[in-house]
C-alpha cells in the first residue's frame, strides 16, 4: 500500500515541478500577495507604537476651563492636536483630513461653573467625526472627553493636577488583550501573512481539481483505474502530494513574513500543526471540487467564485472580528475560518498552543468530510460510467 | 482464455452492450470492430475491470475480471483510445509511473523501461518531456506503457487514432510481435485494414450486440455469393456487342457508356465466358474486387464503419 500510494505521490510532485503556473499559483503569488498588502498594513503600525490621534480644535470660549482642558490634551501621547477655526475644524473633518474635530463654543467655561452651582443647562460641546475614520475618531473623542472632564473636576474641587487620572477613584490599565506583545501594526501585518498564506492554498486546491479533471478528460484517470490500486490509494496519493505543495506554499508565505520582519510569538508545534492541517483539508476541497466538476472550464469558474467567497468568510482578507457577530457566528462552518484563525494563533495572537491545535483538529475534521465526499463522489461517478 | 459470456450494461433505459458473448483464445489476436455507439467503450470497460456489468461476467482463464478483483486485473493491460499520459513528465517519468502502479521498481522497472523504450522507438527520447513528442510518439509510448507488467491480454482501444502512416506501421509491427510471443490481444478500431492485417478473429458490432464473429473468411462468406466485374471498351458500339454476348453466354450484363458491368457467382466461370464473348474486341480494362470486410460491416449494419 505504501509503495502504491508513495508512487502517486511521486508523480503529483514530478507533475508540479514541471508546470510553472501551478507553483506560480501555489508559491510566488500568495508570497507576493502577503509582502505586498503586509508591507501596507505594516506602515500603519509597523513600529509597534500606537500613532498619536490627530485632533483638530477650535477653542471660541478661551475660557479657563478650555485652556485647562488643552493643557491637558497637550500631557496625551496618543492625541496630535492642531488649533484651528471651528469652520476649518469642521471641513477638516468633511474632507477626511481629520477623524475628529472639537468646537469649543464662547461661553462654555460660564455655562459648565453656572451649570455646577445652579443645575441649569449643560453646555454643548461641538464635535465632528469622520464616519470612514470611526476608530481613531472615537479615539479621539474618549482623549478630549477625558480632557475636559479632567479640567471641570479641577475647577469644581479647586486643584490643580498635572495628572487628571489621579482625581479618578479608579485607574485603567490598558492591555493588548489578543495580542502577545506585538503592536497594532504587527499584528495586522501577522494577519495579512496568515489569511494570504490560506488563499494560496485555496487556489492550489483549484489548480488540483483542475489536475484531476484533466486526467479525466484525457483518459488517464480511466488507464489509472484499471491497474491494482484502489481509488481509496488514488485519492489518498493526490491528497499527501497536496499536503506537500500546499505547506510549501503556506511556509513560503510565512518565511517571506519573516525575512521581512514578522515574528512567531506562538508555539512551533502548532504552526507545523495548522499548516500540515490547512494545506490536507485545501486538498480535500480541490479533490471534492474534482469530483463536482464536469468540463475544467466551468469548473475553474465555479470554484474560483467559491474560493473567493470563501476567503473572504474565514477573515482572510480583514479579521473576522471585524464583522458583525451573526457573520462571527455563521462562519465558524466555514473550513477556512479555522485555517486562518489557527494560523492567527500560531503567529500571534495569544490563544496558547491548545488553541492552536482546536484549530487544526477542527481543519483536520473539515478535511476528512471533504475527503470521504469525494471517495463516495468518485465512487458514484465510476458506477454510472 | 478471455471469455466474456452474456454482458449487459445499461445506463437508464439505453442498453449499451446487450448480451454480448466473445471468447478471445490465448496468443491470438481478437478484432472489435463497430461504429460509434455500438457500445464498444463499455465492452472494453467490462474487460479490463474496469465497469461491472448489469448482467453476464468476464473470465480470464476461469477468473472472475471486477473492479474488486486486483490480482486479475493486474494480468491485463489497457491502452486508452487517448493518450493517456502525463504531458508534463519524460517518456521515463511515466513509465516509471505506470510500472509503479503494478509494484514494479528499482532494477525490474529499469529493465522493463528500457525494453518499453526500445519496442517504442524511443531510446533517444527517453529523458525529454512528452509534451515536445508527435502525436506518433506519443501513441507509441502511450502503447508501451500497458506493456511493462507483462501483461496476459492487452486490450487496445483504437491506438492508432490521428497517427502518421510511420508510427502506425510501426504499431502495428509492435502489435504482431507481442501476438507471436504468445500474447492475448483485443483490439479495437475504425480503420478495417488494421484489423484484417492483425486480427485472427473479428467481432462486428452494433447496437451492443455482435452481429457476427469469425475469422475474415468466415465473415466474407456471410455476403451474399453475387460479384461483380465491369469492363471497359474502346467505345460504345463494342460495349453493346459484347454485353449482348454476355447475355447469350447466361451472365446478367448491363451497359453504360463504354462500360459493362456484369454479375457472377463463379469467377472461373464468369471469366470463360467473358474471354469467349468478347474474343472478337477485347475490353481495354477488367476490374473485380474481391469480398471485404468494409462490405460485410455494410452488409450487416447497413451503415459504413465510420458513421
Amino acid at each position: 500500500m505504501l509503495p502504491a500510494l508513495l508512487n502517486f505521490v511521486r508523480k503529483d510532485l514530478l507533475v508540479f515541478r514541471s508546470d510553472r503556473g501551478a507553483a506560480i499559483t501555489a508559491i510566488v503569488m500568495p508570497v507576493l500577495l502577503a509582502v505586498f498588502l503586509g508591507s501596507l498594513f505594516g506602515s500603519a503600525g509597523g513600529s509597534g507604537e500606537m500613532k498619536p490621534v490627530p485632533v483638530i480644535v477650535a477653542d471660541e470660549d478661551q475660557s479657563e476651563i478650555s485652556k485647562r482642558a488643552l493643557e491637558e490634551m497637550a500631557t496625551e501621547n496618543h492625541l496630535k492636536v492642531t488649533m484651528a477655526s471651528a469652520a476649518e475644524a469642521k471641513e477638516a473633518v468633511n474632507n477626511g483630513k481629520s477623524a475628529f474635530a472639537v468646537v469649543v463654543p464662547k461661553g462654555f467655561g460660564e455655562q459648565v461653573v453656572a451649570g455646577m452651582s445652579s443645575g441649569g443647562e449643560r453646555p454643548k460641546l461641538q464635535e465632528y467625526i469622520d464616519p470612514a475614520q470611526q476608530t481613531a475618531a472615537m479615539a479621539g473623542q474618549g482623549f478630549v472627553t477625558k480632557a475636559f472632564a479632567t479640567a471641570t473636576l479641577d475647577k469644581a474641587f479647586g486643584r490643580e493636577t498635572k495628572a487628571g487620572d489621579d482625581l479618578l477613584p479608579f485607574k485603567a490599565e490598558t492591555h493588548q488583550a489578543a495580542a502577545k506583545q506585538t503592536g497594532d501594526g504587527e499584528a495586522s501585518r501577522a494577519h495579512v501573512f496568515a489569511g494570504m498564506g490560506v488563499q494560496g492554498v485555496l487556489f492550489m486546491a483549484i489548480n488540483l481539481a483542475m489536475n484531476v479533471m484533466r486526467e479525466r478528460r484525457t483518459g488517464v484517470w480511466r488507464r489509472v483505474r484499471t491497474a491494482p490500486p484502489s481509488l481509496e490509494i488514488q485519492l489518498l496519493g493526490r491528497l499527501v502530494s497536496g499536503t506537500v505543495v500546499g505547506s510549501l506554499s503556506l511556509t513560503c508565505v510565512i518565511l517571506a513574513g519573516l525575512l521581512t520582519g514578522l515574528r512567531i510569538h506562538g508555539s512551533l508545534v502548532g504552526l507545523v500543526s495548522i499548516v500540515l492541517c490547512s494545506a490536507a483539508m485545501s486538498s480535500a476541497i480541490g479533490l471534492a471540487i474534482a469530483s463536482l466538476g464536469k468540463t475544467e472550464e466551468q469548473s475553474r469558474g465555479l470554484s474560483v467564485l467559491f474560493v473567493l467567497t470563501m476567503t473572504m468568510l474565514s477573515g482572510a482578507w480583514f479579521p473576522s472580528f471585524l464583522m458583525p457577530e451573526w457573520v462571527q457566528k455563521a462562519t465558524l462552518v466555514v473550513p477556512a475560518r479555522w485555517a486562518v484563525d489557527g494560523l492567527d494563533g500560531a503567529i500571534w495572537r495569544d490563544i496558547g498552543l491548545s488553541g492552536v491545535m482546536v484549530a487544526s483538529g477542527v481543519t483536520l475534521v473539515f478535511g476528512a468530510v471533504f475527503f470521504a465526499f469525494s471517495i463516495w463522489r468518485f465512487r458514484t461517478l465510476e458506477r454510472a460510467a | 482464455m478471455l471469455i466474456a459470456k452474456g454482458l449487459v450494461r445499461r445506463y437508464g433505459q439505453l442498453v449499451a452492450v446487450d448480451h454480448l458473448d466473445i471468447e478471445v483464445a490465448p496468443g491470438t489476436c481478437f478484432g472489435l470492430l463497430g461504429p460509434n455507439g455500438a457500445g464498444k467503450t463499455s465492452t472494453i470497460g467490462a474487460l479490463v475491470g474496469l465497469v461491472r456489468p448489469d448482467e453476464g461476467k468476464v473470465t480470464l482463464d476461469g477468473q472472475e475480471v471486477s473492479p474488486s478483483d486486483h490480482r486479475v486485473r493486474a494480468r491485463i493491460g489497457y491502452v486508452p483510445q487517448e493518450i493517456a499520459i502525463y504531458e508534463e513528465l519524460d517518456a521515463k517519468q511515466n513509465l516509471r509511473f505506470f510500472a509503479g502502479l503494478y509494484g514494479i521498481s528499482g532494477p525490474d522497472a529499469d529493465n522493463r523501461i528500457a525494453e518499453a523504450l526500445e519496442l517504442a522507438g524511443l531510446l533517444n527520447n527517453a529523458d525529454k518531456p512528452v509534451r515536445t513528442f508527435s502525436g506518433g510518439m506519443k501513441r507509441r509510448l502511450n502503447l508501451v506503457a500497458a506493456l511493462l507488467h507483462k501483461p496476459h491480454v492487452l486490450v487496445m482501444d483504437e491506438p492508432t487514432v490521428g497517427v502518421d502512416p510511420q508510427s502506425r506501421n510501426a504499431i502495428f509491427e509492435a502489435v504482431e510481435r507481442l501476438v507471436e510471443l504468445g500474447m492475448t490481444c483485443v483490439y479495437t478500431s475504425h480503420y478495417m485494414e488494421e484489423v484484417e492485417r492483425l486480427c485472427d478473429r473479428i467481432a462486428i458490432m452494433d447496437h451492443g450486440k455482435i452481429v457476427a464473429q469469425g475469422t475474415k473468411s468466415e465473415l466474407e462468406k456471410l455476403l451474399p455469393p453475387e460479384r461483380s466485374m465491369r469492363l471497359t471498351f474502346a467505345n460504345e458500339d463494342l460495349a453493346s456487342v459484347a454485353a449482348s454476348s454476355l447475355g447469350r453466354a447466361g451472365l446478367k450484363a448491363s451497359r453504360e457508356g463504354n462500360v459493362v458491368t456484369t454479375e457472377f457467382t463463379d469467377l472461373g466461370a464468369a471469366l470463360a465466358a467473358v474471354g469467349q464473348a468478347c474474343a472478337a474486341s477485347p475490353p481495354l480494362e477488367m476490374h473485380s474486387q474481391a469480398p471485404s470486410l468494409e462490405e460485410v460491416f455494410l452488409h450487416l449494419t447497413g451503415k459504413s464503419l465510420r458513421d
